[in-house]
Parts: structure tokens; C-alpha cells; sequence
């Protein structure tokens, strides 16, 4: 079947993009690093050599964060006026390398790390738009599917049992099958586009849109598959690293070690992903 | 103190006999003997028009003159007519969010007034307005009266009211088919006589209703028949006696209360009912059907409350209790007390690790004590009633569900609920805006919170922590069995811990000295570690001399302890009055001091500062790098999520 020989090349192919992974890991890293670290350095400066820190040894102490006054106020300050910036980031990040990803996953592809960075400058901005373009749509059809029927339930005197129903509903249906649709679009868009080069985004959009829907029955499925492995990851993650409470420099670096493990696990998985679309347009198009 | 107890006894079995003769139904039907002096009754005959959202009230009332003097008016409040217009005083200090539509205004109007001889009265009332003089606030009249009511005399009024709820729930009013109401009917001031809290004359004590002020009244006996459509389902105050369906599709249910200070129901077709017991008292609990996975735990929390005030305070004495959970677009009744009737919050799906649920029903089911027991006044002093109440709570919920986690207990998140009640007083800006002297309509905006719940509760919260909590426990004890049912003002409390203070700690000193800064000031409390250094000697028996430098930064003084802990294990702890600014402790020896903490075990809750009451020279930066990591990765998931 189309779709297990899919999902089998995706894995087979997955391993190939390691070296672009680990880059994309360390970007993230340091991004995320020049972000959280002078909010770090308030709190640091703000506990000084108080004794206070003890209370906050099994869990986090809300209190004992209050106490910090201004200085509580000053980092939260810094961490959100930064954070639309690291998100702008992580977009442009995200549409960068992902040019290479889809390059090394492709047929005859490799783990070169100069053809990794060729491909992502080559396609950066038409990976840029495709990127773009997709996630308006997808938010565009958050909005419709759960605050559009917010504004009818609200206007009326539901149950709550009703209401939550109907948001039960709306959720999945945009899990399920929108958002797996709009997910396959902007890979078969990539994808294609990786294929064929030159700044055609509204070909690959095209091409992306047309592919989901003639190939739906098997595209579909995958995705769904895609989609529960990496929830299953996810699930993993936040069960481990939450629940990891070092007492000791050791214990820091393991969980240092650990969560950036995770880390590189969700992004092979990402690029798994990658392969598997990449393979399913090989099986289904001789020319694309 | 004694002849007055004995004449205000005396008074009372003659006001029984009177107005049991006048009035059959007052004679003991809810309780074995009457609790209180009952100086009010109300017999009310009220229907509700469910397409209106009117209710209909025909009332028979009586004030006893219970004073010395000869008073010529009574006074009333007629609460809803806050919500009129904007141009009341309620609606005034709300910044005019009333949207100024006959859907969301509220009214009541009397139709007719005549006192036990038939005479109409409707001449000789008056709107008053004793605290801001609103020409436009109708929440008060004065209705004088045709001859002054003589020490003794009973003053019979028959009122005919209408009552339009409000389409804005604050408290009352109703939503859809919702009806939540309280406050609704006209209600007697207080006569106040000499002597009785702040009082030096006899006279009435009827605020007008502000936007943040709360209740003040008689302790009465309610008889009230209440008719709705027949498929509503009603909770009140009330003990139900009868219950009958009429030819007209509606039916009336006979309500009695015995000596509470208000009535309040509600009017529902949505509720489910579940009933339960805990010794003497039935609990009825009305939540809707969504809800039904919150009704066990909010029933044992209402058991616990029960058991641990009486254990620590006094019994409670009635033997009913209904308690309603409100549906979403009631949510603005939710939170509130009526004695033998209180409202909660909740909804569907709150997980079993947030207790906010609980919190809620065991803060409102408290007030049956603080506001109903003791029905101190609310308006004047609303810490004697909010505060004490919350402090109160955080004990019973800290107690229930974990010392540490009595509000939220989840593995990455615990919260106390004293924890809380503290947050929000730290982090509250306008903590010295005002003293607890003031009355609660001129506090500062956006204040009333801080000032009623938690700085009150966190004063309370200190002085267990410096008298001990079986103090506290005595103190409570001796202030219920002196004051119940008695309207205690805050000089009472005062006095009461003062007493149980000197008798249980053998001391001459009162308690004043820590009421007076508390209460009664503005100051903060915030003790600090601010140095702490060696010098070393030439004394050939040390090689150290440490000094430990403290200071106190905030106006507040209370004693403390202070932990000084050396390099070899050694400890010494020290006692501080904390009365001077700046302290300093030193000690010769051959090791160093390798922390410092003030307060160690946390028993000063009003300190602003925790961070800084400790010193010392190994800081374990362990924590700090943890929640640095985690919120790394959290961050680098979310990105690696957000986008495809």
C-alpha cells in the first residue's frame, strides 16, 4: 500500500537530514537562550543570597515569586515584548531550513550539509510565501470553526453541557480533517517546489491543493498517522521533562541533556514527515 | 452590662408573648427558642411574575422599640433601587456600567403603606440619603411616624411592594429563567441605642447602598410564602413548611426562618436538588444537572466547614441549610451569603486539583458565622465580617486539602490558600491606601478587596502566628459565645481578645498594640537581613567576629525570631522586638556564620518581603537554573510546533 511504503521511506529517509537537524537545533538553542536568559539574570539578581530559592526546590513557589515585586513584573515585561519577535524568528527559521530538509528527503537525496544550506537559501522565499499563505488559511479556519460558534452559543441561553459539546465538535473536526488538509498542502507545495525550483509559489500552492484533494484517500490517512505519532512524542516529552526535578549540577545537565534530546526527536520527526509526503508524491505522480 | 442583659431578656420574653399573640405564626416552630431578641419580623406573601421579572410582595412587618427613647421615624432600606438609574449611588461608584434599559434596571415600589390601624402612611414617607445626601439615591426612606413609637411599642407596617429585578446580575436580579433573588423587599435599619458598637445617642443606622458596602440588620423571623410557575424549582433561606400547586399553574411554597438577618431565594426550572446531612442540619444543594460531578465534593466541603467552626468557634445553630451552585448566566449571584442560604461557583469539568469550588462554598458557608451570627455591620466594617471570614477559610481549606496545597494541588503547581490570600496582598498596589477605620464606601477605588478580605485575614493570619492558634481559637470562641446575635462592632473583638490575651497568657498587656498598628495604620511590615560580615582577630581562643546586621524597613513592629546558623552546625536562635530600626548581633568564634533567617517559620505572613528575611553565603542557584531550563525547551517545543 501506498501509504505504508510511504511511511516506510520516511523512516528510512529520516536519518539522512541528522546534520540539518542538529544546526536547526542549535539555532533554536541559542535563539531561545538570547531570549530567556536576561529574564534569568533579573531573577537571579532578584533572589540575590536569599534562602528563599529553598521553597522551590519540588515545585515552583508562586508566592515566593510575587515577593519579587518590580523585578517579577520586569521579566515577565521582557519575556512577552520579546516574544512576538522570537516567533517572527522561529517563522523565518522554520521556512529556512525546511528547504533543506525537503531536499535531503527526496529521492536521491543525501546528508550533505552544503547541499542542505544550498537548497534552504534557494527556496527560502518561496518556502517563505507557501509557509505564510497556509498558516493565514489555518488560522483563518481557527477562527471559523471555534469563535464564530462561540458567538451563536453565546447569544443564546445553552447548557453548558450543550456548549461544550459543540466546541467538542468544532475541535475535532478541525484536527482531524482541516488541519491535516492544510498540513498536506503546504508539504506537496514544498515538496513540488523543491522538484522544480525557480519562485513558482502559486504553481506549488496549486500543485499542493490539487494533490491533497486527488489523493485525499491516501494522503489522508498518513497524515492522521504522521499526526498521532507526534502527539504520542509530545505526550512523551511533557511527561518527562516537567516531572524532572534536579537537585544538583548533575541532575541540571541531565535534564539539560534530556530535554535537548526531545528536542532533536521532535525535530527528526518533523523531518520524517517530510518524507513521507515527499514519498507518496513520488509514488502517486511519475511527473511532477 | 449585667442589668441591661437581664432587661433586654426580660424585654424579649414580653415581645414573644405580645406578638405571639398578635402574630401566631412567630411562636417556635424552627428552633427551640429564639436565638435573638427578634426586634424585626417580616411576613411576606410574594409572587413572582416570571414574564415581568416582578415580583409582587404583600408584607406585614413590626420594628420593636427596644430603646429608651422615643423615636418618631423607622427607617428602610429599599436596596434594589440601586439599580434604578445611574444617577444612584451604587450605580455612581460602579462608573455608571448600568446600560440605562428598562431590561437591566431594577426598582422596588411600594404601592401602599398603612400601619396596624389601617392608616395610610404613603404621606409620610421620605428618601433619605444619611451618607452622601444623592438626592437622586433611593435606596433608603424614613417614614415618619403619625405619634413617636414609645420604649416598648411595637410599630406594625403593611406594605404592598412590587420588585423589578435587574437584567444585570449583581447579586440579584435574573438571566433568562434564572431569578436570583435578594435584597428585594423593604428591610429595616438598625436602631442603634446608646452604648451598642460606636453608638453615644439612640438613632438609625441605615446606609444607603454603595457599590462596595454590604448589609446590616436585625436578626428576624421571616414567614414567606413564595409562588412561581409550577415547574420552577426554589431554594431560600427558609425552612419549607408547605407546599401547594395552584389552579393557575403556579405554586406557593411556605418558607419560615428563625433569627437570620436576611431572605433571599432563588427560582429556577434547571435545578437538580440533592439533599444531605451533617448531625442536626439538612443541607439542600441546587446546582445544575451539568454540574452533578462537582455536587460531592462541594457537599463535604460544606460538612467539613460545619465541623471545624464549631469545633473552634460555636455551633451552628440552625437546622437547615440550602446552598446554590448557579448556572453560567447567573454567575453574577454566585459568591454571596444569606445566613441559612449562600451561594458558590463552580463549573463543569474543574479538575479535583483546583479547589476554587470548595474555596468558595467554604468562604460563603463561613459567613453564616461572621455575618450571620454575629451580624456585625458590613457596611462600617466590613473586615469584622470579609476579613475575619477569609482568615477563617484559609485555615478550613488549608487544613482539608493540604497545608501547602489547600488550593491548587498538582505536581508542578501547589497552592495554599493563606499562600494566595498573601499574594494579593503583596502584589496589591494600594495596600497603605487607607486604615480599616474607614467605612467601606470611602475606600479608595479599587481597593475594597484588599482592604475587607486580605490585608484583614493576613492580620489575623500574624497574630496566630505570634499569639499562637490556640489562642486565636479561645479568643473566637469567648467573641461568639459573648457577642452572637448581639451585632459586635470591632472595639468588641478588640475587647474580647484583649481578655482571653491577659487570661491565657498572664499578662497585664493588652493586644491594642497590635490592633492599633494593624487595623488601625497604614504601615507595612517588611524585616531584612542587610549585612552580614567577619573580621578576624587576634584573639588566639577565635578567629571570627561576625556580625549579623537586620533592619527593620517597614513601620510595622512585631517580635520575631531570628535563626543564626554557623559553618559547624551550630544554631542560635535569637529574639528581636523589632522596636528600633536596625539591629545587630555579633559573635566571637572559630567558625563563620553561614546563614541567616528572620522568621524562619514563616508565622509574620503581613511581611511584604519574604526574599529578604535570609542571608546566606551558599545561594543554591539549582532552583532558578531549573525553571530557566524548562522554560527553554518549552519555548523551543512551541516553536518547533507553531509553525509547519
Amino acid at each position: 500500500m501506498k501509504m505504508l511504503a510511504a511511511l516506510k521511506t520516511g523512516i528510512i529517509r529520516m536519518p539522512r537530514s541528522l546534520n540539518g537537524v542538529l544546526v536547526t537545533w542549535f539555532v533554536y538553542l541559542m535563539m531561545t537562550y538570547l531570549f530567556t536568559n536576561p529574564a534569568r539574570n533579573v531573577l537571579n539578581s532578584g533572589f540575590g543570597q536569599s534562602m528563599i530559592v529553598q521553597r522551590m526546590e519540588e515545585n515552583i513557589d508562586i508566592e515566593v515569586l510575587s515577593d519579587l515585586g518590580p523585578v517579577l513584573k520586569s521579566s515577565i515585561s521582557s519575556i512577552s515584548s520579546g516574544f512576538v519577535i522570537l516567533i517572527i524568528a522561529g517563522f523565518i527559521i522554520n521556512a529556512f531550513f525546511s528547504g533543506g530538509f525537503f531536499k535531503t528527503v527526496r529521492k536521491g537525496g543525501n546528508s550533505s550539509l552544503s547541499e542542505f544550506f544550498h537548497s534552504c537559501s534557494r527556496n527560502f522565499w518561496p518556502f517563505l510565501f507557501i509557509t505564510l499563505f497556509t498558516n493565514l488559511i489555518t488560522l483563518f479556519m481557527i477562527i471559523m470553526f471555534i469563535a464564530i460558534p462561540g458567538m451563536f452559543i453565546g447569544a443564546g441561553d445553552q447548557s453548558e453541557t450543550a456548549v461544550l459539546k459543540m466546541y467538542i465538535i468544532a475541535f475535532s473536526l478541525f484536527i482531524l480533517v482541516i488541519l491535516p488538509f492544510l498540513v498536506l498542502v503546504n508539504d506537496y507545495a514544498r515538496a513540488w517546489q523543491v522538484e522544480n525550483g525557480g519562485n513558482k509559489f502559486f504553481r506549488a500552492l496549486g500543485f499542493g491543493f490539487g494533490t491533497t484533494i486527488r489523493t485525499f484517500l491516501s494522503s489522508w490517512p498518513l497524515m492522521l498517522v504522521v499526526f498521532l505519532v507526534q502527539l504520542l512524542y509530545l505526550w512523551l516529552a511533557v511527561s518527562i521533562i516537567p516531572g524532572m526535578t534536579p537537585s544538583s549540577a548533575g541532575g541540571i545537565f541531565m535534564l539539560f541533556l534530556v530535554s535537548q534530546l526531545l528536542l532533536i526527536g521532535r525535530l527528526l520527526l518533523r523531518v520524517f514527515r517530510y518524507g513521507c509526503v515527499t514519498s507518496l508524491m513520488e509514488q502517486s505522480f511519475v511527473k511532477y | 452590662m449585667i442589668y441591661s442583659r437581664l432587661f433586654h431578656m426580660k424585654r424579649t420574653l414580653i415581645l414573644i408573648i405580645c406578638i405571639g399573640i398578635q402574630f401566631p405564626s412567630l411562636s417556635q416552630v424552627v428552633l427551640k427558642e429564639p436565638l435573638s431578641s427578634r426586634q424585626t419580623g417580616y411576613n411576606i406573601d410574594a409572587r413572582l411574575d416570571a414574564g415581568t421579572k416582578i415580583v409582587h410582595g404583600a408584607m406585614k412587618a413590626f420594628w420593636v422599640n427596644m430603646s429608651r427613647d422615643r423615636v418618631p421615624d423607622v427607617q428602610m432600606h429599599l436596596y434594589l433601587n440601586a439599580f434604578r438609574n445611574k444617577r444612584s449611588t451604587f450605580m455612581k461608584g460602579r462608573d455608571n456600567m448600568f446600560a440605562g434599559n428598562s431590561r437591566d434596571s431594577g426598582y422596588i415600589e411600594i404601592e401602599s403603606i398603612t400601619d396596624d390601624t389601617g392608616r395610610d402612611l404613603s404621606a409620610y414617607i421620605r428618601y433619605i440619603s444619611p451618607d452622601d445626601g444623592n438626592p437622586h439615591d433611593k435606596s433608603v426612606i424614613a417614614i415618619n411616624l403619625p405619634a413617636p413609637c414609645n420604649p416598648g411599642d411595637t410599630v406594625w407596617l403593611n406594605i404592598n411592594f412590587r420588585s423589578k429585578l435587574p437584567g444585570r446580575i449583581i447579586r440579584t436580579g435574573y438571566a433568562g429563567n434564572y431569578f436570583f433573588v435578594a435584597q428585594w423587599f423593604p428591610k429595616f435599619g438598625v436602631y442603634e441605642t446608646p452604648g451598642m458598637r460606636y453608638a453615644t445617642k439612640g438613632g438609625w443606622n441605615c446606609h444607603q447602598f454603595h457599590s462596595h458596602s454590604e448589609f446590616y440588620s436585625n436578626h428576624s423571623v421571616y414567614d414567606v410564602k413564595i409562588t412561581v410557575p409550577v415547574n420552577y424549582i426554589v431554594g431560600s433561606g427558609g425552612m419549607l413548611l408547605d407546599e401547594s400547586v395552584n389552579p393557575d399553574s403556579t405554586r406557593t411554597l411556605t418558607f419560615r426562618a428563625e433569627d437570620i438577618v436576611d431572605f433571599a431565594w432563588t427560582a429556577w426550572p434547571g435545578f437538580s436538588v440533592f439533599n444531605d446531612e451533617w448531625e442536626h442540619v439538612s443541607i439542600t444543594f441546587l446546582v445544575p444537572p451539568e454540574r452533578r460531578d462537582q455536587v460531592q465534593r462541594q457537599l463535604a466541603a460544606v460538612k467539613y466547614a460545619l465541623g471545624y467552626l464549631r469545633d473552634r468557634v460555636g455551633q451552628y445553630p440552625w437546622p437547615h441549610l440550602t446552598f446554590v451552585d448557579p448556572p453560567v448566566m447567573g454567575a453574577g449571584s454566585g459568591g454571596m451569603e444569606y445566613t441559612t442560604l449562600f451561594t458558590t461557583v463552580s463549573s463543569y469539568g474543574i479538575p479535583e486539583y483546583i479547589r476554587l469550588p470548595q474555596m468558595v462554598t467554604i468562604h460563603e458557608f463561613g459567613h453564616a458565622y461572621f455575618m450571620g451570627i454575629l451580624a456585625s455591620n458590613e457596611s462600617e466594617e466590613p473586615w469584622l465580617d470579609e476579613g475575619v471570614n477569609t482568615y477563617w477559610e484559609s485555615r478550613i481549606v488549608d487544613e482539608a486539602y493540604g497545608i501547602n496545597s489547600g488550593l491548587i494541588d498538582h505536581p508542578l503547581l501547589k497552592l495554599s490558600d493563606i499562600s494566595y490570600i498573601r499574594m494579593n496582598y503583596v502584589t496589591s498596589g494600594s495596600r497603605q491606601a487607607t486604615s480599616n477605620a474607614e467605612y467601606s464606601w470611602n475606600y479608595p477605588h479599587g481597593t475594597y478587596s484588599m482592604m475587607s478580605y486580605h490585608k484583614a485575614a493576613l492580620i489575623l493570619s500574624t497574630l496566630e502566628g505570634l499569639i499562637g492558634e490556640k489562642m486565636i481559637d479561645d479568643i473566637f470562641r469567648a467573641y461568639y459565645d459573648r457577642w452572637a446575635f448581639r451585632h459586635p462592632s470591632g472595639k468588641d473583638f478588640i475587647d474580647v481578645a484583649n481578655d482571653i490575651f491577659k487570661q491565657d497568657a498572664g499578662s497585664d498587656t493588652s493586644l491594642n498594640w497590635f490592633f492599633d498598628q494593624t487595623l488601625y495604620g497604614t504601615e507595612i511590615c517588611d524585616y531584612k537581613v542587610s549585612d552580614l560580615r567577619y573580621v578576624e582577630t587576634e584573639n588566639t581562643d577565635s578567629l571570627f567576629m561576625s556580625v549579623v546586621e537586620l533592619e527593620r524597613v517597614g513601620g510595622l513592629t512585631f517580635p520575631v525570631d531570628v535563626v543564626v546558623h554557623f559553618e559547624n552546625g551550630d544554631e542560635i536562635t535569637e529574639k528581636w522586638d523589632g522596636l528600633n530600626r536596625t539591629k545587630d548581633y555579633s559573635y566571637s568564634g572559630k567558625h563563620k556564620i553561614e546563614w541567616v533567617r528572620i522568621d524562619p517559620e514563616f508565622k509574620i505572613r503581613m511581611d511584604v518581603d519574604y526574599i529578604n528575611n535570609s542571608f546566606t553565603l551558599k545561594a543554591n542557584s539549582i532552583p532558578l537554573k531549573r525553571i530557566h531550563l524548562k522554560l527553554m525547551s518549552f519555548i523551543q517545543f512551541f516553536i518547533s510546533l507553531i509553525f509547519f
